[in-house]
């Protein structure tokens, strides 16, 4: 007896740091009209289409023919095309004699076009044409003993395939959207209400992948396979890639060799010699005055090599190494050769895989932003298109792992079944724990050698999303094999022991914008908090005098009592909501970061050991694309207030300061000593531009408090910066340095003694306090 | 598919085996046939076993296929016309023959098929000899029409015996091998035409369902 079809498949899997992404499968045909419905399950995998021996013949015999005429007649030239057309011409004239031959040809056909079922270890299985047509006619270059030169079957390379096709004909988005950020919201249960629109809502997909894969030949594939069988006078289909000579080679080294071994059945007539400098297919035969489709490569990798084409697909290869021009630019030029109307109507495909391991500074920080633009839980509300109109995709490294796929396909993630052991895979643990025990054997050297090699292990076979972003720009000195275990034991935590949940900072009165600030659960929430002070020392303020230098005069305001927190707020740029509006691409919105530090409390941490203090670490964590600056700063203000904690922000922007002090919240600015001078500066918080400082902060930080910080998010920012001209693409990394900052450079650390002790205010605009 | 790979052991008569042939003459609806071949032909088409049933979807296709395994001469995408009287089910004889055929394998409605078209076949009889002693004969003959047009709709699949002429040549016409040309399939894509007929490898209609997302677990 048969097991049961799968009913959907998963993507963006067991990747730390992604929501994943189910979708349906379709219904089999009849059980008997399934490839393999009559073998025993250990004898049901994927085996490819077997030519007839006539058609091979026939193909064969035209050439052989038409050659000998080609050497003995001076005036005649057997030509590619010619050969095609008269093998064409042979099997129409023997209909009967091949007629069961082109039942074979019209299967292969349909095959291609809506895919293949076949019986798979006793289980109906579907893959797409796409993934059929690579399968059985896109020569890779595998050396495997009887592949031919053509792909294995991966089950891993069916998720993708499918996956490509959900976003080629897609239509779908989410019904409930946050109205700010466009992100999807769930119900209670966790689930999506999903909607139809009238339209296509994605133009592609944009994939970091590890080497070997075959992603490019994946994509110039899927490139031939829609063009070669698309009628129209004015499109064509373009290979970019990081260098003109790159995308050159693909044509040459991967189109080439796989044009000239397609079969006549799938190679349309053609412009030009037995090798053109691109494909260009031609209905000439059958309408004179039609054009035709095109396969070819763009001589540059600036952004200009398409604009005004219209593509049918597009392949954006190794974007990450990418160096001579913007790829977001260039992907916005190229949106627009994929669709009509800014973007309304889809009719292309683009596909952007990048390696991991090969990103550079530039290019990958682009990369890594054109990735989260394309967050499939982030959509238009009219549009239903993501910010980059293109899909997120992950694999992590284990899945499709040489050395671990068996004869199904599937990878052996965890340890082998008996079955699996008795089919004939003989290691005792899975791909999975192969990758981890070589990082941890790393680790566990601990010479600068071999956490030099833990680093780039990772970037190889990355697992985590953090991982597909480690881009190399040499050593930031940053430990993140400290982080690595970190982030490896929360992520071992169950759900509900978490060190830090996400909550809503709101206030209890709503309509008194002073009231206190309470903390909601909520997994959709703003702030992430590990640690919520006991119900009397929240909300600890009073009201007094302090001095407004901007106004010359004494003002009151809100100062916290005996804050024992320190906050950060890196703010963004824009600051009304008419402004907000006319940035209509939430791409160029920046976020907004902020941070909560617990100082050190010494009647808890006597010793001067810092890895062994309790009470110092962050509390809570921001990190949110807000359009208007001011809810971000009133946010901010909630967060010192809820925690009776600091503020010492960045003030390249100094919108953050002013909206406390506007705010009625002075009292709450932490200001820092100048160290040339010894006084107290004139601005609360400091500037980024000591970027060295901040980034050194954060650095001492990990190596003292990286194995007990309970802040995911921070440390998977520390993890990802590739060096330090990319903070402003780091907010949470800048605010927690700026909290740590403040926390050396303001007043110095709480005792219990000095609690007692009165509060005095003074310095020439807010100083801190001084005990 | 081949004649030889066609598993002829599974089959109540060996479609391609005189001997076998010949038993099945003895029936009285076989008497009849004047062809081997069109005995050949009702095996394979029309036994519950036939690989030919198995191998090909669509109705139609069982058909044609059936009638070049047993020997029928297909030129230009055409049949002699008895032939394609044969195949859409214009011929009394076969199909009296094709009801008996039917009619082992213990299906009630076959066997009722088979009483109507001997009523219908008495009453003919019985009219054009003056014999006819019913009431309503006129009424019953219309009423034995209408039951035998609903079984062989049951039994034979879609309404073919209305419109199985232009059923059978649009398949074959669908099915000419100028439509798999790469050309030809762009042409009939860009214009929403299926562009491999009635081909399907699952079945007539069968096509996968458009992939929906299910959620984010």
């Amino acid at each position: 007896m048969a097991a049961e079809y799968d009913k959907s498949f998963i993507v963006n899997d067991g990747v730390k740091g992604i929501t994943p992404i189910r979708i349906s499968l379709p219904k089999p045909p009849k059980y008997y009209l399934i490839a393999g419905h009559k073998l025993e399950p250990e004898d049901q995998y994927f085996k490819r289409e077997v030519m007839p021996e006539k058609l091979k013949s026939l193909e064969k015999d035209v050439r052989d023919k038409l050659r000998q005429k080609d050497r003995e007649q001076r005036d005649f030239r057997a030509t590619g095309q010619l050969i095609e057309d008269e093998t064409w011409r042979e099997l129409e004239s023997n209909e009967e004699y091949y007629a069961k031959e082109i039942e074979w040809i019209k299967k292969q056909w349909w095959h291609r076009l809506y895919g293949y079922w076949f019986f798979n270890n006793g289980k109906p299985t579907y893959i797409d044409g796409w993934h059929w047509f690579y399968l059985n006619y896109w020569p890779i270059g595998n050396e495997r003993k009887g592949s031919h030169g053509l792909p294995d079957y991966r089950d891993r390379d069916r998720k993708q395939f499918l996956f490509f096709r959900y976003s080629f004909t897609t239509c779908e988005t989410f019904k409930n959207l946050d109205t700010e950020t466009g992100f999807a919201i769930a119900d209670e249960n966790g689930d999506y209400e999903i909607i139809e629109l009238p339209f296509r809502v994605c133009g592609g997909v944009i994939q970091p992948k590890n080497r070997r894969g075959g992603n490019t030949h994946q994509g110039l594939c899927i490139q031939y396979e829609v063009t070669s069988r698309t009628k129209s006078t004015d499109k064509m289909s373009g290979i970019q890639s990081y260098t003109k000579d790159n995308a050159l080679e693909h044509y040459n080294m991967k189109v080439m060799p796989a044009w000239e071994c397609m079969p006549f059945f799938f190679k349309p007539q053609w412009e030009g010699d037995t090798r053109p400098s691109e494909l260009s297919f031609t209905h000439r035969k059958f309408e004179p005055t039609l054009g035709g489709t095109k396969l070819t490569y763009a001589n540059t990798a600036e952004a200009t090599a398409f604009d005004g084409s219209k593509q049918l697909i597009n392949l954006s290869d190794e974007e990450g190494k990418t160096l001579e021009t913007d790829i977001i630019y260039r992907w916005n030029v190229n949106k627009n050769t994929i669709s009509t109307g800014d973007g309304s109507t889809i009719f292309g495909w683009s596909y952007h895989p990048s390696t991991v391991a090969d990103m550079n500074e530039r290019g990958g920080m682009q990369y890594k932003r054109l990735f989260e633009m394309s967050n499939f839980y982030q959509r238009n509300s009219k549009t239903g298109q993501t910010q980059s109109m293109l899909f997120g995709l992950l694999f992590p490294a284990y899945d499709g792992l040489e050395g671990f796929v068996d004869k199904f396909g599937n990878t052996i993630i965890d340890v082998p079944t008996e079955e699996q052991k008795n089919n004939g895979f003989d290691r005792g643990y899975g791909a999975k724990e192969h990758i981890l025990s070589t990082s941890d054997f790393l680790l566990k050297q601990n010479t600068p050698e071999s956490l030099k090699s833990y680093r780039e292990h990772r970037q190889l076979y990355p697992i985590d999303l953090t991982d597909f972003f480690l881009i190399d720009s040499g050593d930031t000195g940053i430990n993140i094999q400290i982080i690595d275990k970190r982030l490896g034991e929360i992520d071992a935590l169950p759900r509900n022991q978490k060190p830090s949940e996400m909550f809503d900072l709101k206030r209890i009165d709503p309509s008194n914008k002073d009231s206190d600030v309470i903390h909601i659960p909520n997994p959709e929430g703003r702030f992430k908090i590990s640690f919520v002070p006991h119900s009397d020392q929240r909300n600890k303020r009073v009201q007094q005098q302090v001095f407004d230098r901007q106004k010359n005069a004494y003002k009151m305001a809100y100062s916290p009592i005996m804050p024992k927190f320190i906050s950060c707020g890196d703010p963004f740029q824009f600051n009304t909501k008419t402004q907000a509006e006319l940035r209509r691409d939430r791409s160029r919105w920046s976020n907004g970061g902020g941070a909560t530090l617990r100082r050190r409390d010494m009647s808890i941490d006597t010793t001067d050991v810092i890895s062994d203090w309790k009470s110092y670490g962050f509390v809570c964590t921001y990190n949110n694309r807000i359009a208007i600056l001011d809810e971000y700063c009133e946010d901010m203000i909630m967060m010192c207030q809820f925690f009776g904690s600091l503020m010492y922000p960045e003030t390249n922007v100094p919108r953050l300061y002013e909206y406390f002090l506007e705010r009625g919240y002075g009292g709450y600015l932490a200001y820092g000593i100048d160290p040339l001078t010894g006084k107290i500066k004139d601005k609360p918080g400091f500037f980024t531009r000591d970027k060295q400082k901040l980034f050194q902060a954060n650095k001492d930080y990990i190596d003292k408090r990286g194995h007990v910080e309970n802040h995911d998010d921070y440390l998977m920012e520390c993890k990802q910066i590739p060096g330090i001209e990319y903070l402003t693409d780091f907010d949470l990394f800048v605010a927690c340095g700026g909290c740590i900052m403040g926390d050396q450079e303001t007043t110095a650390p709480i005792t219990q003694k000095e609690v007692n002790k009165r509060v005095v205010l003074s310095g020439q605009l807010f100083a801190p306090y001084r005990y | 598919m081949t004649k030889n790979e066609i598993n002829v052991s599974s089959l109540l008569y060996n479609p391609f085996d005189k001997e076998s042939l010949k038993k099945l003459k003895e029936y009285d609806e076989f008497k009849t046939i004047p062809d081997d071949k069109i005995i050949s032909y009702i095996i394979l088409a029309y036994d519950l076993k036939s690989d030919v049933r198995k191998e090909y979807p669509s109705r139609n296709q069982q058909k044609v296929e059936a009638a070049k395994f047993a020997g029928f001469k297909f030129t230009s995408n055409q049949f002699d016309k008895t032939v394609e009287e044969i195949l859409i089910g214009e011929d009394y004889d076969v199909n009296m023959a094709i009801v008996k055929y039917l009619s082992f394998f213990g299906k009630p409605e076959l066997m009722t098929l088979e009483f109507l078209y001997n009523k219908q076949f008495l009453l003919l009889y019985n009219q054009n000899k003056g014999l006819d002693d019913e009431k309503d004969s006129h009424k019953t003959m219309m009423l034995l029409k209408d039951n035998i047009n609903t079984l062989t709709e049951v039994i034979f699949g879609g309404s073919e015996t209305i419109t199985a002429r232009t059923a059978l040549y649009d398949y074959i016409q669908k099915n000419s091998t100028i439509s798999v040309r790469p050309e030809n399939i762009a042409d009939k894509l860009s214009n929403d035409e299926p562009p491999l007929g009635d081909s399907n490898p699952y079945g007539e209609g069968y096509m996968p369902d458009k992939m929906k997302y299910l959620g984010g677990k």
